[in-house]
């Protein structure tokens, strides 16, 4: 019953470990300006294949735990983000779920870019003072490079799962 | 009729889960974005909330970041094995001329106390310091903070200075009772009295949640060089004089900009050190 229970909140875990990874003091120069925003792709990824294992309630808290994390004056704004992906992509699954590997990523790909892109103006919006958005495009560039191999490992991740049916 | 109340009160009891199965989207996202507004309309409010929450939080971070520190700490070791010849020559040079320093240092601090009591110079308090290591860092385009170990337990206030080897990395921004935050000194909020350590000029250093800082109220006609050093100018009661912060880097649009001295992906540990100042930071 336990076993059943944490394989069936597996993206959600994966997604709280992606979340975390952010914060981590890596002594990697430049790092906590541009780490990639690996916890949206993710979102993505489970919307698409298992959205029934990643609950509205469950986004909503992973999403609030990135604002404490990584933008403490927007609080809510990943929050409505990971809600917004969610609920977009559970409904156009049917065109993303029977696509190649690379199709896919370059799909997620372009979600992500939208979701920047609403970032952006939201916090254009909320700002009292400017800001630079180079930050923004280099976290973009490396979700993106990483992307592949996250997407590959949430791949394997589910297929072994569902083979052993633990999903 | 039995059967019919039995039907009637199970209607009742799935209602709140059909409510929720159906509406759980409006509701979480109607929630995000007044949680957005009230941020906005509240924000040191919100601040505090976030604080809290980043406090409770702050177990479960420090777990997670002791295997980054203790790989990082293996690294260096490694790095430190495998130049192991260099790096002794290295400190056996910097020991010579510590070594020379040290006599001068003792010679001006004998110097120093002498012409402090003939001038009737007030004594300066000494400094206390805790070391803390940092467990998780909360920087982006929007806020440059970082978490440490130490809070009022271990004796920190807000307003206490934290350093490192370099530099000024930031102050504690907000303490709870065993972590604390820092601001730091590239955040958009930081505002620091600092001096160009030459000419004597003093300014207004601040950052743009990037990595890098500016100075602002420089006086107009200044000439500043590229490479000079910025140290803490001891106004405003916050930071002591000398901390140094960083260097000119260039000068763009009108503006200096400058390289600060402690990037804080660089650092593992750092001192927190209470100068004994009391400024213009709200207790």
């Amino acid at each position: 019953m336990v076993k059943q229970l944490f394989f069936r909140n597996v993206p959600l875990l994966t997604v709280l470990f992606l979340v975390l990874i952010i914060a981590m003091p890596f002594q990697i120069t430049g790092y906590s300006m541009t780490a990639p925003f690996l916890s949206l792709a993710a979102v993505c990824y489970w919307s698409i294949f298992s959205p029934t294992l990643l609950p509205f309630y469950g986004l909503f808290f992973l999403g609030l735990l990135q604002d404490i994390l990584s933008n403490p004056n927007t609080l809510g704004l990943n929050a409505g983000l990971f809600l917004l992906v969610r609920l977009f992509l559970e409904l156009e699954k049917r065109f993303f779920i029977n696509q190649g590997f690379v199709v896919l990523c370059l799909t997620l790909g372009a979600v992500t870019l939208i979701c920047f892109l609403i970032k952006i103006l939201i916090v254009f919006f909320l700002a009292d003072a400017s800001f630079s958005i180079n930050p923004f495009i280099l976290q973009y560039i490396f979700t993106l490079l990483l992307m592949p191999s996250l997407i590959w490992v949430l791949m394997y991740l589910r297929s072994f799962l569902t083979k052993r049916n633990l999903f | 009729m039995m059967r019919k109340s039995i039907d009637f009160l199970h209607r009742v009891a799935i209602l709140p889960r059909t409510y929720f199965s159906r509406f759980s989207f409006l509701t979480f996202f109607s929630m995000s974005i007044v949680l957005l507004f009230v941020g906005r309309i509240y924000p040191s409010s919100v601040s505090d909330v976030k604080f809290l929450l980043y406090e409770s939080l702050s177990p479960v971070l420090s777990f997670a970041s002791g295997p980054v520190s203790t790989f990082h700490t293996a690294m260096d070791n490694i790095s430190l094995h495998l130049n192991v010849v260099k790096e002794n020559k290295l400190l056996m040079d910097e020991n010579l001329i510590l070594k020379r320093w040290k006599e001068t240092a003792a010679t001006l601090q004998h110097e120093n106390k002498k012409l402090r009591s003939l001038l009737h110079f007030p004594q300066v308090k000494n400094k206390v310091f805790t070391t803390s290591r940092i467990i998780a860092i909360s920087s982006g385009p929007f806020y440059q903070g970082a978490l440490i170990e130490g809070g009022i337990d271990q004796g920190l206030v807000k307003g206490n200075v934290v350093v490192s080897g370099q530099g000024l990395l930031g102050r504690i921004d907000k303490v709870g009772k065993n972590f604390s935050s820092v601001l730091l000194v590239t955040d958009l909020n930081s505002k620091i009295p600092v001096v160009i350590k030459s000419s004597k000029i003093k300014a207004i250093l601040t950052g743009d949640n990037s990595e890098k800082t500016y100075l602002f109220y420089a006086p107009q006609n200044a000439q500043i060089k590229v490479g000079e050093e910025i140290i803490t100018s001891g106004h405003g009661g916050v930071f002591p004089y000398g901390i140094p912060v960083g260097k000119v880097s260039g000068f763009y649009d009108g503006i200096y900009h400058i390289i600060p001295h402690v990037r804080v992906e660089d650092v593992g540990f750092v001192r927190v050190v209470d100068y004994g100042l009391n400024g213009v930071i709200d207790p």
